[in-house]
């Protein structure tokens, strides 16, 4: 007879894992954070009975005190943004105020931004359910590209609230502005939903795209109130009002529940000292995910691709092979069809699955209720959305079980050597950069179009006749009456894209199904030269894609999905010219420079690379044309150490700049690829050995603006990071992969030391 | 030097400001008439000035005699004598003579708030005489002026394009709109867009639909020294540029023909659609036929069928096609199987053979009792599907479950008969 089996709870499971000497060597540091009550605030007097009614359906007798201070805000006219853990009811922050708008003046209309097609859709199901539940006749609708042609004039005409996209805005609403006349008479709201990702370059185009919203609405004669949610990031406010350039109040204060948590920080035994190879952390994920299975404990797994995904999906369903059929176990990413989506939040209400696998789609805002526990296959790159994926875990006042699982790479090893890295500062900042001609001008032609600037007109907060007389002289615009009118057959909008700065982008083209051919994306020509090469594995939301032909004269790459265990790092050589020294602080062992370059690339070769290992697997030519780009870079140069022969200086110099580049997007908050770091042995500008650091964006998006102003630190915890990294000589965890025996990390180690003196 | 280095260079232009001062419009400020208008004048064009600014014209009067290509302009009158009488199905029944407004425009861009329209074509009867007013934006900033001395906003017309449905008039609403504040307000004329019918009818016969096309084929028009369409938005942009209006003329006679061309087409297409001239093909009538079912004028739409298979011996399998519907609605089943039949004689493109085989298969399974012969025409079907490289997977994916299904039935129940 066996005994029923008792379930543990998390803190209990933690206890016996602390206690089992299997797993408990791996475990570096166990943190608990504790839980909070939820605050709550009564329903406002002036709440229409239908929302009311609404809400009580749903169970809601009260709101949490941050719901209630948005509909303060919201009533009073001032614009706000309310930071928002994940599940803590963000979604009644706005609905509540734009319903009751409604409902008060069946004129008034609402505009909602979310920043992709699929989150609209999702948002729209769950407000039509609260609209219904109130009983009241209110339109509210999707508008973006799925949009059935019968059912857009009416959602033009007579739509209370439209929910769609920046890029649909951009191009499908503002310059066709007069079939939305309703719209921009009546708007009351604008409902800027994740507002965290509107960061880099898209953030920095949405922010114009959203200057140009407002100008229409004011040509309208309406003043919307903007209202904001974010993700917890270390700089809401701040960024709400440089992307809508207006001042903003903050809800920071949450009132939302939360349970206890416990955090795991989980690092692979070294298998491979001499190289400080680990164990893979994909196998690692695998065998806690397996535990957590079979102690019955809800989990969500992220991995960082589709292939992991499926990967982990097919280890954990090892498990479960005998059983026909088996549901408990499930992948999830990008793409999946909302029928499917709705069967798997299903299935985990219900408790069907117990395991989901999931790449970062998941990050954003889709809801598919909470679990028990998450495990992060690797650190998702920056605090911000580690925080995100650990919400997932923590249902109500339950506790919850976050375990990271640290991967052979630098930032991941950081991360585990210094938890207070994530527990002991803010997320970090998320920053946009209008000021950025190339997109600023852009957007002035697009705004030139909608609305000819008259001959005193700012455009935000940006004096602009200078550029408009420029416009005019290159004949786009013509100066009569009083305005700048457009005179010119083009169409703007379609020829900027919000997810780049580059002005010729090159488009991706899906034929895995020749029959089926769809653009999936473009990107930037200078990024594309080593991204989309002929044989490039190009990684788009989570699935693998093998470029199979670069058609460079019409800017088209041609791309077939495929399954491989490896990526592509393109080499490139680099001519850079300094064009104007801005700023320069001269310290006793270097000079720090800022400024604006040019950039002259040629791609030559390309590596592929495996998973994990990182293991160089073959390679091959690239042959493409040199581009030219102009962007702002820092740089810092040094006097060569009397001691270092030329190659001495060559080696160091390069691992240095490998180790540099790993920590940049951790002080800057960007992504590895929006930043390079050129190690120059004799750069011509100064003479001397120099790093230059650019941004990777055309005109540039103020990253290395920002390095310029943190090199000390920059430098300190570089050095700090690759002294105290086990491997012998050098890993790709450090300085890159060097060849045993050598002392170039000990001579980056003396380098860093001397640089930050 | 590339764009983005010229504009990285005028960095030092880009200042900010405080935050913007409320921008009040201001009562409407008439602009000064253009410092090119002697020059316009002088090349032939009326120079109008009204309370909102300056517009040029160009009017032009013809004579009902007038040939244009193989129709002479007068033809008019009893084509659209021909509509005022007719039943009121059909779209094309708002003509009345004295009420029709052929309209054209030309446009600086092809969409959105910032592409106007400079150019904009109206002909109409006036006692008997055919005026076109062609009027002429003096500049961007005249842009009131020249909508209101359209006189679009008057009601009481029908208005008569080609692509207007979705180009011209909407165009216009958008301008209207720039406008609205002091323009009286642009109504909803009913509107017969001859581009419309000029696809159903000639759909599957002619390659481009371009009203140049449509001239050389059907009108008997030839266009010499003619300025493309293409072209327009760059003349006139230079025109308002430079000053100079030499290029703008042969912009207005592009327009001009462009308008006649459009009443020889509506003569046209009456007598067609009224059976007055026998085209010597059979597909404008097949086309014709298919039109009046949409419409649900079946008896007329049967009428026009039938008079196809009759006179014609080659390809009228298109025109059984649709018969065989028509036949079925009416309930005579062995009358349909038999048009549908007549269908497949090789003229079909494969979806319509792969409905027609479809329709036998039902109408013997169904109505006809021939299980037999819905079994082959089911196997014919999946025959023929599998052999369209062109349809997208999806798609045959469906075709092939349906089909699928209804041969496993069909031949349950012939073992069932068989019993």
């Amino acid at each position: 007879m066996t005994l029923l089996k008792k379930r543990k709870t998390i803190s209990e499971l933690v206890e016996s894992w602390l206690a089992d000497p299997e797993i408990k060597s791996g475990i570096l540091h166990h943190r608990v954070i504790e839980g909070k009550d939820a605050r709550y605030a009564p329903f406002p007097e002036s709440l229409h009975p239908s929302i009311r009614k609404a809400l009580e359906s749903r169970g809601i007798g009260s709101l949490y005190s941050h719901q209630r201070e948005a509909f303060d805000l919201a009533s009073s006219g001032r614009s706000f943004t309310a930071v928002t853990p994940t599940a803590s009811g963000k979604s009644l922050c706005y609905h509540l105020p734009v319903l009751q708008a409604v409902l008060e003046d069946r004129a008034a209309r609402s505009l909602y931004l979310f920043p992709t097609k699929a989150l609209a859709q999702d948002q729209m199901a769950d407000l039509h359910r609260l609209i219904e539940a109130s009983g009241e006749d209110i339109l509210s609708h999707t508008y973006d590209g799925d949009t059935s042609p019968g059912i857009r004039q009416k959602v033009r005409k007579s739509g209370h609230i439209i929910m769609t996209n920046p890029d649909m805005l951009h191009s499908g609403i503002l310059p066709h502005h007069t079939k939305w006349v309703s719209l921009f008479e009546n708007l009351k709201f604008i409902v800027i939903d994740e507002l965290h990702t509107y960061k880099g370059v898209f953030g920095s185009h949405v922010a114009h795209v959203l200057r140009r919203l407002i100008r229409i609405a004011r040509y309208y004669g309406s003043d919307p109130v903007i209202i904001c949610t974010s993700a917890t990031i270390a700089n809401p406010k701040e960024l709400a009002e440089e992307l809508a350039n207006r001042e903003m109040s903050l809800i920071a204060d949450n009132g939302a529940p939360a349970g206890k948590k416990h955090f795991l920080f989980y690092n692979p035994p070294v298998i491979h000292p001499t190289f400080g190879i680990r164990r893979s952390a994909v196998l690692e994920v695998r065998d806690l995910a397996r535990r957590l299975y079979e102690e019955e404990v809800q989990t969500i797994v992220f991995a960082k691709s589709r292939v992991r995904v499926e990967m982990l999906v097919t280890y954990m369903k090892e498990m479960t092979k005998k059983k026909l059929s088996d549901t408990t176990i499930r992948g999830y990413r990008g793409g999946y069809l909302p029928s499917e989506r709705r069967e798997i939040e299903k299935g985990l209400r219900n408790g069907d699955i117990r395991t989901v696998v999931s790449t970062n789609a998941l990050e954003l805002g889709v809801d598919i209720g909470q679990l028990q526990a998450c495990i992060m296959t690797g650190y998702p790159g920056n605090i911000a959305s580690a925080w995100q994926q650990a919400g997932r875990a923590g249902r109500r006042q339950d506790e919850a079980l976050i375990i990271y699982v640290a991967q052979s790479l630098p930032l991941d090893q950081y991360v585990i050597e210094h938890p207070e890295y994530l527990f002991g500062q803010s997320p970090e900042e998320a920053r946009i950069h209008p000021d950025n001609l190339l997109i600023l001008m852009d957007h002035l032609k697009c705004a030139s179009f909608e609305l000819p600037f008259s001959l005193d007109e700012p455009y935000g907060e940006f004096e602009v006749q200078e550029l408009l007389a420029y416009l005019a002289g290159e004949g786009i615009l013509v100066e009569a009456g009083g305005k700048w009118h457009w005179m010119s057959e083009r169409f703007p909008a379609s020829e900027v894209s919000l997810r780049s700065a580059s002005q010729e982008n090159v488009i991706i083209i899906d034929k895995t199904v020749p029959r089926d051919t769809t653009v999936i994306g473009e990107m930037d020509r200078f990024s594309a030269m080593t991204l989309l090469h002929e044989e490039a594995i190009y990684i788009h939301q989570g699935t693998q894609y093998q470029v199979e032909e670069l058609d460079w004269e019409e800017k088209k790459a041609y791309v077939r999905e495929v399954d491989v265990d490896y990526f592509t790092d393109a080499n490139l050589a680099v001519e850079l010219k300094v064009i104007s020294e801005d700023e320069t602080e001269q310290l006793e062992n270097r000079t720090a420079s800022f400024g604006d370059i040019a950039v002259l690339a040629m791609p030559t070769i390309f590596k592929k690379i495996r998973f994990d290992s990182h293991d160089n697997i073959g390679s091959g030519p690239i042959t493409l044309p040199a581009e030219e780009m102009h962007t702002s870079s820092a740089w810092l140069s040094f006097e060569r150490p009397a001691d270092w022969s030329e190659s001495d200086l060559t080696d160091t110099m390069t691992g240095a700049a490998y180790a540099m580049h790993s920590f940049i997007p951790l002080f800057v908050s960007c992504d590895r690829s929006d930043i390079h770091v050129v190690p120059q042995v004799k750069a011509v500008h100064t003479g001397k050995p120099t790093f230059f650091v650019y941004d990777s964006t055309p005109g540039g998006i103020g990253l290395s603006k920002r390095v310029h102003g943190m090199w000390e630190e920059l430098l300190e915890q570089t050095a700090r990071h690759v002294v105290s990294c086990p491997c012998e000589s050098g890993c790709p965890v450090c300085i890159g992969a060097q060849e045993s025996g050598g002392r170039v990390k000990e001579r980056v180690a003396d380098l860093f030391g001397k640089l930050s003196g | 030097m590339s764009y983005e280095n010229k504009l990285l260079q005028m960095k030092k232009m880009l200042k900010k400001s405080a935050p913007a001062k409320e921008a009040k419009e201001t009562a409407f400020a008439k602009p000064d008439p253009p410092e090119y208008a002697d020059r316009w004048e002088a090349a032939g064009l009326e120079r109008i000035d009204n309370s909102f600014g300056t517009v040029f014209r160009r009017t032009v009067r013809y004579q009902p005699e007038t040939v244009h290509g193989t129709s002479s302009l007068g033809e008019l009158k009893e084509a659209a004598a021909a509509w005022s009488g007719s039943d009121g199905v059909h779209p094309f029944a708002a003509g009345d003579e004295r009420k029709l407004l052929f309209f054209d425009t030309e446009t600086t861009g092809l969409k959105g708030t910032g592409s106007l329209i400079f150019m904009a074509g109206l002909l109409s009867v006036k006692e008997g005489v055919f005026v076109l007013d062609q009027y002429v934006l003096a500049g961007p900033a005249h842009e009131t002026a020249f909508l209101f001395e359209t006189g679009l906003w008057k009601p009481g017309f029908t208005v008569v394009t080609y692509n207007g449905k979705s180009f011209d008039w909407p165009q216009l609403k958008t301008r209207w709109t720039m406008n609205r504040e002091h323009l009286p307000k642009l109504g909803d004329p009913d509107h017969i867009d001859l581009l419309q019918g000029t696809r159903r009818v000639w759909k599957g016969g002619l390659k481009s639909f371009a009203l140049k096309s449509i001239e050389e084929e059907i009108l008997g028009f030839h266009r010499e020294d003619d300025i493309p369409g293409f072209l327009a938005p760059i003349i006139y942009t230079d025109a308002v540029k430079s000053g100079s209006p030499d290029l703008l003329l042969g912009v207005l006679r592009h327009n001009e023909w462009d308008l006649l061309s459009l009443v020889t087409l509506f003569v046209r297409l009456t007598s067609l659609l009224m059976k007055d001239n026998e085209e010597p093909t059979p597909l404008p009538h097949t086309n014709i036929g298919k039109w009046f079912g949409d419409l649900k004028a079946y008896d007329r739409s049967r009428e026009v069928l039938e008079e196809v298979t009759d006179l014609f011996f080659d390809d009228t399998d298109e025109a059984y096609y649709h018969l065989g519907f028509l036949l079925k609605r009416e309930g005579r089943h062995a009358d349909a199987e038999e048009a549908f039949l007549q269908a497949l004689g090789g003229g079909l493109d494969d979806l319509k053979a792969l409905r027609a085989l479809e329709e036998i298969a039902k109408l013997n399974e169904h109505r006809l009792g021939n299980l037999a012969k819905a079994e082959i025409n089911c196997l014919r079907a999946i025959g023929l599907l599998k052999s369209m490289d062109s349809l997208k997977p999806a798609r045959k994916q469906r075709w092939q479950e349906a089909f699928d299904k209804r041969l496993e039935r069909v031949r349950k129940k012939r073992e069932k008969a068989k019993g």
